[in-house]
């Protein structure tokens, strides 16, 4: 390697600097790609929501059952805990082709990779913002009104997205050198889907149950899902959310300075 | 202000053979010292070697050489896509590159939303694609079909609007890949007057070519490489003497 350390650094720092001074492209982008996979259908990007609620209403009537839980409680919770669940494990699993599926443009043109990702964030905030429909529908019909504390959703999905930008760098750094890692990925999701309270209510369990305090999962829905259901996300919630941010960043951020040049050359 | 300028480029990039893209065989290579998968299946290739180049405002350098000789490697250094894993790559100012001209063309969109598209990945803003937008339509003489997605279009016709975009940004820095050679009789003309503007508006030009009649027309310099090292460095006449 030519370059050692400080150069390194100071070029990722330039990386991410760039993307986000072009906004413009990777909005645009996002929304280019967001409205082009859904412009066959008639009713576009509302199919994925009317899946969404299908499958809520459908899991809400037997979960409800199996768990002994009231119906009009337990479906606002998996509503809330599934609108954002969709968002984590959709981002998780294609950010696995962040890098892969840009290579026309990787191999063309000199942009910053960090663009990439934040297109890729950006199409499933999307994504998230139109299926939040489905929670007002849901809200709607049971007249569950979740009061002010709503809006703190607002800094809880801000320090989630930050979270998850890490997390799809890394990922996308991994998978685009190990080709094998995206299956792991896709099955680790799934497991994850089923340990984490989203179809299960976390109070069945025991307060200090392990389960719930060495899950990361549970602390990133708790900022999001609370506020929904009118709760306060708990303290440890965000000590949690934040020392997660800055330690995975910081890491993500070395991975990235030390492997940005050779990505060019694993797209292919 | 514009500069061109690589000292001492050397590129070694790894081809990895399908143990080497595998997290379960290198876990395993690592945990066994490598006793029990011996076969890694790494090739280095050194696509470059020592390359310098000094480029001064208004030279038009050719880069000549066989297929596989680094030529696309070393504009894609240019254009600062590839980093040299040795030497330094000195190239600031506004950068044109020519090399697949097709790219992040979306098939499903029309020709405005693609012009829109493109011209935001090259770095121009919405009013700047706005302005250049007629001279694209005047171009590529595509008339209502501007409206349609894309992949209703023949290959000409989709060349033709790719090149009436880039051709219609400016830059101080131009790579070219291989002058593109589609279309009939009439669009090639049209095809080669706008390159020629092109070539002209830029301070600095990097064409890679096989073909020694285009380096006598566009360029002043030339260069030669063969298996990544220069064989050759000067003017046109001098290296075109022992090329052929």
């Amino acid at each position: 390697m030519a370059l050692k350390g400080r150069s390194l650094v100071l070029l990722a720092l330039q990386d991410i600097r760039k993307a986000a001074l072009q906004y413009r492209v990777w909005l645009h982008l996002g929304w280019v790609e967001v409205k082009q996979r859904y412009r066959r259908s008639i009713i576009g990007p509302w199919w994925i929501s009317l899946s969404m609620l299908i499958f809520i209403v459908m899991m809400g009537l037997v979960f409800s059952r199996l768990l002994n839980q009231r119906l009009d409680e337990y479906i606002p919770f998996f509503t809330a805990g599934f609108l954002f669940w969709t968002f984590i494990s959709t981002s998780l699993i294609e950010a696995a082709e962040i890098f892969k599926s840009n290579s026309g443009f990787i191999k063309q043109i000199n942009l910053p990779y960090n663009l990439y990702v934040l297109k890729h964030v950006m199409r499933q905030s999307i994504c998230l913002m139109h299926n939040f429909v489905v929670y007002v529908l849901v809200c709607l019909f049971f007249k569950f009104n979740p009061g002010v504390n709503i809006f703190l959703v607002v800094p809880g999905f801000i320090l989630l997205s930050l979270n998850m930008y890490w997390i799809c760098l890394l990922a996308a750094i991994i998978c685009t050198r190990y080709r094998d890692m995206i299956p792991m990925i896709n099955s680790g999701v799934q497991i994850a889907f089923f340990v984490t309270p989203i179809s299960w209510m976390p109070k069945l369990l025991a307060q200090n149950s392990l389960i719930l305090k060495l899950n990361p999962l549970v602390y990133f829905l708790d900022l999001v899902r609370a506020p929904l259901l009118g709760n306060l996300p708990s303290t440890t919630s965000w000590y949690v959310g934040i020392a997660m941010a800055i330690s995975g960043g910081m890491i993500t951020f070395i991975a990235f300075s030390r492997v940005r040049s050779r990505i060019a050359f694993w797209v292919d | 202000m514009a500069c061109v300028e690589l000292e001492n480029v050397s590129l070694t990039y790894p081809i990895y053979g399908a143990n080497a893209r595998s997290f379960k065989a290198t876990l395993i290579h690592i945990a066994t010292g490598g006793s029990l998968n011996k076969n890694k299946g790494n090739i280095e290739v050194e696509a470059l070697r020592d390359v310098s180049i000094k480029l001064e405002k208004g030279d038009r350098l050719a880069v000549l050489g066989h297929n596989g000789a680094g030529k696309s490697t070393l504009l894609k250094v240019l254009a600062k896509i590839y980093e040299p894993t040795k030497g330094t790559v000195n190239v600031h100012g506004c950068v044109n590159c020519l090399f697949d001209i097709m790219m992040g063309m979306d098939h499903e969109l029309n020709g405005h939303e693609n012009i829109m598209l493109r011209g935001l990945v090259l770095g121009l803003s919405k009013p700047e694609i706005r302005k250049i937008t007629p001279q694209v339509e005047a171009f590529s003489e595509l008339g209502d079909f501007m409206k349609m997605p894309i992949k209703s279009y023949s290959s000409g016709m989709k060349v033709r609007l790719a090149f009436g975009i880039i051709t219609n940004v400016f830059s101080e820095i131009l790579l070219i890949d291989e002058i593109v050679n589609v279309g009939d009789a009439k669009f090639l003309a049209k095809a080669k007057a706008q390159m020629m503007r092109l070539v002209h508006q830029s301070e600095f030009m990097v064409l890679s070519t096989h073909d020694t009649h285009i380096v006598k027309e566009l360029c002043n310099k030339a260069l030669w490489l063969e298996k990544g090292v220069v064989k050759c460095h000067g003017t046109v006449e001098e290296v075109l003497k022992v090329y052929q």
